[in-house]
């Protein structure tokens, strides 16, 4: 797993000393994309792998997304109020 | 919105395509196929950080409060999950367990195997699972209509590697950083927070 962090070092030293030509990294946000989209097929094969869990999913599978669900939903309301509060004491 | 919509259609046809032609097998060579997917979108990712000069200037201004973020993410994320397990009848410990997860997967239902068994990591497994999707489906969407901070929270641990390059696109390099910072943080206490609340088991 230590690859993806040395890639991404490498890019921001890239990034930071330019120097590859304008030509090409002018086009970085669309090679951003295609390689989320590479990405993401790529997580759904290994979702797919997990025949077990998909052919019984049933009421675990449920509760498990129960959980996903709230726990998601709690994140953005505590850091919602936490960063209003912030906002409102930066005004004063 | 026409992002989420590529994200479900891509994610669906990659789980269809292995659930019926990919043998169980082949598991190692799809977790290369990801490490390397993620190393090549990092990669692109880290030069738009680079490129971007007044980055680290704007993060000096930010100071330790960058710190308050992961600590507002995790806080929720338990709120969640204790109410979750209210409503579901299940126990605080349980519940506990499964929400410092925060999205790492493989750890949360390593750790709770031997303690709940099966059923127990299972759904730490499918929660988790399912936080890193929700993230990839939630965060253009709450990153434009709330705020970059909440989006970034949606992720929890994955927001270092998995998901920086939704948020990095969704965001810009700014919140990129904080997001790695913050999935970092995370990442160093979810093995503590899950070993705790399972011992309580």
């Amino acid at each position: 797993m230590w690859y993806i962090y040395i890639s991404l070092c490498l890019g921001i030293l890239i990034g930071v000393t330019n120097i590859l030509p304008e030509k090409i990294v002018k086009h970085n946000d669309k090679f951003i994309i295609i390689s989320i989209i590479l990405l993401l097929f790529v997580m759904g094969l290994s979702i797919g792998l997990n025949k077990e869990i998909i052919r019984d999913f049933g009421l675990i599978g449920v509760t498990g997304i129960i959980y996903a669900v709230m726990c998601v939903l709690f994140s953005i309301l505590v850091v919602y109020l936490l960063t209003s509060i912030k906002k409102r004491g930066d005004k004063k | 919105m026409k992002m989420t919509i590529y994200i479900i259609i891509t994610v669906i046809l990659g789980a269809i395509v292995s659930y019926f032609f990919i043998p169980d097998t082949a598991k190692s060579i799809i977790e290369n196929l990801i490490t390397i997917s993620l190393s090549i979108t990092l990669f692109f990712v880290g030069i738009s950080i680079g490129r971007n000069k007044h980055l680290f200037k704007d993060l000096k201004k930010t100071g330790l409060k960058v710190l308050i973020l992961p600590l507002g993410t995790i806080i929720g994320s338990l709120i969640g999950g204790v109410i979750t397990g209210i409503i579901l009848k299940q126990s605080h410990a349980l519940s506990l367990a499964i929400a410092s997860g925060l999205g790492w997967y493989s750890i949360s239902s390593v750790i709770l195997l031997p303690v709940t068994g099966a059923e127990g990591a299972t759904i730490a497994f499918i929660a988790n699972v399912m936080r890193e999707m929700l993230t990839f489906l939630l965060v253009p969407f709450i990153a434009k209509k709330v705020s970059p901070y909440c989006a970034i929270s949606i992720g929890g641990a994955t927001t270092m590697d998995v998901t920086l390059p939704i948020i990095a696109r969704s965001t810009n390099e700014y919140y990129a950083l904080i997001s790695f910072i913050h999935g970092g943080i995370i990442s160093l206490l979810v093995p503590f927070l899950v070993n705790f609340f399972a011992s309580l088991i």
